[in-house]
């Protein structure tokens, strides 16, 4: 955990940069100090937290902090970091029906990787993802951990309009989408749960740095949710 | 209690505030004022609170009818305001008006964008703490959407009371070329030296690509070393993308929060509202400042808006009316102070 810098984005902003990969362990870093920033108390003049990848963007406040005084307390979190109680990551559970209308491309995808559409179900299902950040529209969670078995290009003709709660794959990802949107995603199935839903209180199902599993569901239980 | 009657909406009219903080980690924009400044002051000048929600409209304002007494203001662009086909209004003037009144604010001739602000504000539903539209979440303001013209809006009860107009000689300038200072970075290490001193020293001018979003400029290329990728990671408000096209990018109020494109520099923090008055077509030139050099603009940027404010907020020469009795004589007297 040495490869810790500290690079000015403007006046008012500062990344907060771990090595630079893609990789579950410097992005479980990240989580680990945008926790602990965010703590009451910790480091007064912060405004707001924007994990990614491999980094954190910090806003502060400019009144407060200069360049140096802030790059001083950042460097200075590394060790703080060990001894503070992160709380393990947690798992959002996605209930999903695959196939028929919901994924109309999900025998494209098997055939494309000469599996059944059961099968591709069944993988899809299997693994934990990690929600490594969110981004792209409100809601939308980059995940990683999808099995190569499974990898399929995108849609060579996009569609103009994709219902929210669609979860496809494109190339070795996968993703739900949070808004009715357009889009080249394969679409496998669909979730009746709205990741991003501004009445709630908590309006956001994903989290950045937490866990993510899907579980199929059948039409009947998909329409139960609605 | 319908209030305000928007007959016709103009080009492109959202409802805004100062925006919706705190939830860019879950991928949302903040949205909010493209020039805080000329939203702020037409709160201030209406007594309101700050944070009222008010109409941001492009280029051209709506065209309204007042269904209620009420006192507005428009701030931001220069343009032409008529009230029931007389001409002669100013913007930064605050404008007492009487239910049936129709206003029309014409094509604004300097700048971009405009504010029309009501006394109590818009009384419409806040969506996570903020009045704001944001169009890509199709959350906020008025459905969530920008006004197409035929809506009903509800103003808020008044609050404090209207302050003082401002002079044509106060009233912020948006002149062409927008010569605007940035700070170098994120990943200014991404592009060449020759790279970074064509971005420096060439003229870019605003694309027709140009939107809340962000603003696509077009001009002399900007070479990176390598690759036009990094891991995506977020976007700070002013952020200047260059994708591998090699034309820069500046990221606005309604940005992505996150991408996957080297940021060559970010604009001040000071220059944004300047900058939300830009269109497509107007020059703009890139320089170079210190975070120090920062902070002592950003302290004169302060200074100034709190003149503003502090002439919007003396209250009028109001006299002072005496009777005095003098040797049995009786002379009405009024005494005012001198500026």
């Amino acid at each position: 955990m040495s490869d810790i810098k500290v690079v000015p984005a403007g006046d008012q902003a500062v990344v907060l940069e771990f090595e630079n990969r893609i990789d579950p362990d410097i992005n479980a870093m990240v989580r680990a100090a945008d926790y602990y920033l965010n703590q009451e108390g910790i480091m007064e003049g912060l405004f707001e937290t924007v994990p990614t990848y491999r980094s954190l963007l910090i806003y502060y406040d400019p009144e407060i902090w200069d360049l140096d005084k802030l790059k001083e307390s950042l460097l200075g979190i590394e060790e703080h970091l060990q001894e503070a109680t992160i709380p393990n990551p947690e798992t959002l559970e996605i209930p999903v029906a695959y196939g028929g209308e919901y994924g109309p491309d999900l025998d494209h995808v098997a055939r494309h990787n000469n599996l059944s559409p059961e099968e591709v179900i069944t993988i899809h299902h299997s693994s934990t993802y990690l929600i490594y950040m969110l981004g792209f529209v409100p809601g939308f969670p980059y995940l990683g951990g999808m099995s190569e078995a499974i990898a399929t290009p995108r849609l060579e003709n996009p569609r103009t309009q994709i219902p929210a709660g669609s979860v496809g794959i494109a190339g070795n990802q996968t993703g739900i989408y949070p808004l009715d949107s357009p889009g080249g995603w394969q679409l496998i199935g669909r979730t009746p749960l709205k990741l991003f839903d501004p009445a709630k209180e908590d309006p956001f199902l994903p989290k950045p740095g937490h866990n993510l599993k899907f579980y199929p569901i059948s039409e009947k239980e998909f329409k139960a949710y609605l | 209690m319908p209030a305000v009657n928007i007959i016709d909406a103009g080009p492109f009219t959202t409802v805004q505030d100062e925006g919706r903080y705190g939830f860019q980690r879950y991928g949302m924009a903040p949205a909010g004022a493209m020039d805080e400044v000329a939203y702020r002051l037409g709160n201030l000048i209406l007594g309101n609170n700050q944070g009222e929600a008010s109409l941001e409209f492009t280029l051209k304002g709506p065209r309204i009818k007042l269904l209620q007494d009420t006192t507005l203001v428009i701030t931001g662009g220069r343009c032409a305001i008529t009230v029931n086909g007389t001409s002669g209004y100013n913007i930064y003037e605050p404008l007492s008006l009487k239910s049936g009144d129709e206003v029309d604010i014409g094509w604004i001739t300097e700048g971009a964008r405009g504010y029309l602000a009501f006394r109590g504000g818009l009384d419409i539903p806040m969506v996570m703490q903020s009045y704001s539209t944001y169009l890509r979440g199709k959350i906020g303001g008025f459905e969530g959407a920008r006004l197409k013209g035929g809506e009903i809006l509800a103003i808020s009860e008044p609050q404090g009371s209207p302050g003082r107009a401002l002079p044509e000689n106060l009233w912020p300038a948006y002149r062409t070329p927008f010569e605007t200072d940035v700070i170098m970075g994120p990943q200014a290490n991404y592009f060449t030296e020759e790279g970074i001193n064509t971005f420096l020293s060439e003229t870019y001018q605003i694309s027709d690509a140009a939107d809340r979003m962000g603003y696509r400029l077009t001009g002399p290329e900007i070479i990176h070393v390598d690759k036009a990728d990094i891991i995506s990671d977020g976007i700070p408000l002013g952020a200047i993308q260059v994708p591998g096209h090699r034309q820069p990018i500046i990221l606005m109020k309604d940005r992505q929060t996150t991408g996957g494109y080297p940021k060559i520099a970010t604009v001040a923090s000071y220059e944004i509202f300047r900058l939300g008055q830009a269109k497509p077509g107007d020059q703009l030139l890139f320089k170079k400042v210190s975070l120090k050099e920062a902070k002592a603009k950003r302290e004169l940027h302060k200074k100034w808006y709190d003149e503003l404010a502090s002439f919007i907020l003396k209250p009028e020469q109001k006299s002072k009316h005496f009777r005095l009795t003098v040797n049995d004589k009786s002379y009405n007297v009024s005494i005012r102070e001198i500026d």
